[in-house]
């Protein structure tokens, strides 16, 4: 028997209002990923990119189409549990109030609390140090921390519910090279431990360590 | 228990007597006046009104001094326990300050004189309409008239608090009138039935005018409540989406927003409750003072009343924040 993608998406349509006018923004879009796979999404703006990612993430209602995570349709999970096996990385990083500490454990509070065991302080000043955020103590209020630190808190929160799929709009966005480059490391070791998959949302692709490149044009994802 | 002063059955329908004579004059009507202001009662100041009255028919007294007389001996019994009634004169005389008020505005040309107009002219309109309107249903006193001005008490509270809220895109009617009513008819029944004691449990004199309070307050904390839930989850979109992601419900994300907007819906509620007397006789005890209510049984009610109205408002912002705020994410929880 065929065994199922990691995560797929089938023939997904997705419609957006504004100002009271549906507006097409995906058509009919299919991908599929395996685990360790990184496969950058490029295209330009207003093609869609971030729309089939909070699409993927459940972000957004979904006109047509389907999509499966290990075979299991997405209908037949809660969408609170979708999303944190199919985790967003927000193109513009937020802190919600509160201390470092605080906003990498945010799932922590909620009404459903995350399958995993609460991470400890070591194990969370070792991810900060993975990153280059050595600088950063726990106890810091997460609203002083600069766009790039931020960036980099908002994909190691992310990282903390082992998801195995990554949904990731511009992780480096707002990061300079040696960041870039320390990120690129934990996301490739992230995949590699949890046979986890990723989509990397770039406005074009630099060449560098994704598996693949899809393009994205007027809503249709064509092969790079 | 104290009660709302009642109209003495005796003022009305009162007919000519037939025992004062045309040849009465302007010293009897003084006297006659006097001896109802002694005896201080509603029975006979009745008395001594149908006597006016009758003098008044005959027509052959100086009529200036009759009204004077009339007023005069009124006025005095009323410290026993009646109403000084407002003619329409006296009506009309109130009207002086709001046109002084008009000039000013006029001169200052802050283009609201038209406005101030027709706000004043829909007072004497609404109230007048409202006294002939009340004035019947108190006379049929039918559980159905009373459920009929409960429904139009929400309807227009519910249509003034969506009003209100226009700018908002999300519709809201139900939230508003479910807050409406489970905080307003349950907190009336509970006071008319349980703290006063009306009987016949609808009693319309009673029920109506302190239900008028309770939707006229509880309005104010839902209208304060259900803006401030979505101005504030929108205020904090990027955190709601975040914590969306993370595997937040919308309870879990809306759950700030939804304290603060109960915190808007109370804090009026708290002050005026905290400060109640110190500034100034709230209205209703001012009307029951008024109405001849001895001041500390008028200060019993109004303690009541208060607490009715504390409760109504900040119920009613709780509900309404609690009923609405999943109005701002779709099915799947998503934040709109």
């Amino acid at each position: 028997m065929k065994r199922p993608h990691l995560f797929s998406i089938h023939n997904m349509t997705v419609f957006r209002s504004q100002k009271g006018e549906r507006r097409l923004v995906l058509s009919q879009a299919s991908l599929d990923l395996e685990p360790e796979e990184l496969v950058d999404l490029v295209g330009v703006s207003g093609a869609g990119k971030s729309t089939l990612l909070e699409a993927a993430a459940w972000l957004i209602p979904i006109a047509e189409g389907i999509m499966t995570l290990q075979g299991g349709n997405y209908k037949a999970f809660a969408p609170q549990e979708w999303r944190r096996k199919v985790a967003i990385y927000l193109q513009k990083p937020v802190a919600a109030p509160g201390t470092v500490r605080e906003n990498l454990l945010l799932a922590w509070k909620f009404t459903q609390k995350p399958e995993q065991e609460m991470p400890s302080d070591i194990r969370l000043q070792s991810d900060l140090e993975e990153v280059g955020l050595s600088g950063v103590s726990l106890d810091n209020n997460a609203s002083e921390l600069s766009g790039g630190q931020l960036a980099r808190l908002a994909l190691l929160r992310i990282l903390l519910l082992q998801p195995p799929v990554l949904l990731l709009d511009e992780p480096d966005a707002s990061l300079d090279k040696d960041s870039a480059q320390l990120v690129n490391k934990r996301i490739w070791r992230y995949l590699k431990e949890n046979q986890a998959a990723a989509i990397r949302v770039r406005h074009y692709s630099w060449g560098d360590s994704a598996s693949r490149t899809l393009l994205i044009r007027e809503g249709k994802i064509l092969e790079g | 228990m104290g009660r709302f002063s009642q109209p003495n059955p005796a003022d009305q329908g009162r007919e000519d007597t037939g025992g004062v004579t045309a040849k009465v004059n302007q010293i009897l009507l003084a006297k006659v006046a006097t001896k109802a202001a002694a005896k201080a009662t509603a029975e006979a100041t009745a008395k001594v009104t149908a006597e006016i009255e009758a003098v008044i028919t005959a027509k052959s007294v100086n009529q200036a001094a009759t009204k004077i007389a009339i007023r005069t001996a009124t006025k005095v019994a009323s410290t026993g326990n009646q109403v000084i009634p407002i003619g329409n004169f006296e009506l009309f005389l109130a009207l002086l300050f709001i046109l002084v008020t008009v000039g000013i505005i006029l001169w200052l040309r802050l283009g609201l004189a038209k406005k101030l107009i027709i706000a004043t002219l829909r007072c004497y309109g609404q109230l007048l309409l409202l006294g002939f309107v009340l004035a019947f249903i108190f006379i049929y006193d039918s559980p159905w008239l009373t459920a009929g001005a409960f429904l139009v008490m929400i309807g227009f509270g519910v249509q003034n608090i969506i009003s209100l809220l226009k700018s908002s895109p999300y519709r809201l009617f139900w939230p508003v009138l479910a807050s409406m009513s489970v905080t307003g008819i349950p907190i009336t029944f509970a006071v008319t039935m349980l703290v006063i004691g009306v009987s016949p449990w609808y009693k319309a004199q009673y029920v109506i005018p302190l239900a008028g309070m309770v939707f006229g307050n509880s309005m104010s904390g839902i209208a304060l409540a259900a803006e401030r839930v979505f101005a504030d989850l929108e205020g904090r979109r990027d955190e709601v989406r975040l914590l969306i992601t993370l595997g937040a419900t919308p309870w879990d994300a809306s759950l700030p927003s939804i304290r603060a907007a109960v915190r808007t819906g109370l804090v009026p509620t708290i002050n005026r409750t905290a400060t109640v007397g110190v500034v100034a006789i709230p209205g209703m005890m001012t009307g029951q003072i008024l109405a001849g209510a001895n001041p500390l049984e008028a200060a019993r009610y109004q303690i009541v009343i208060m607490l009715m109205l504390a409760a109504a408002s900040s119920l009613g912002a709780i509900t309404v924040a609690l009923w609405s705020y999943k109005k701002a994410f779709d099915p799947s929880g998503a934040f709109r």
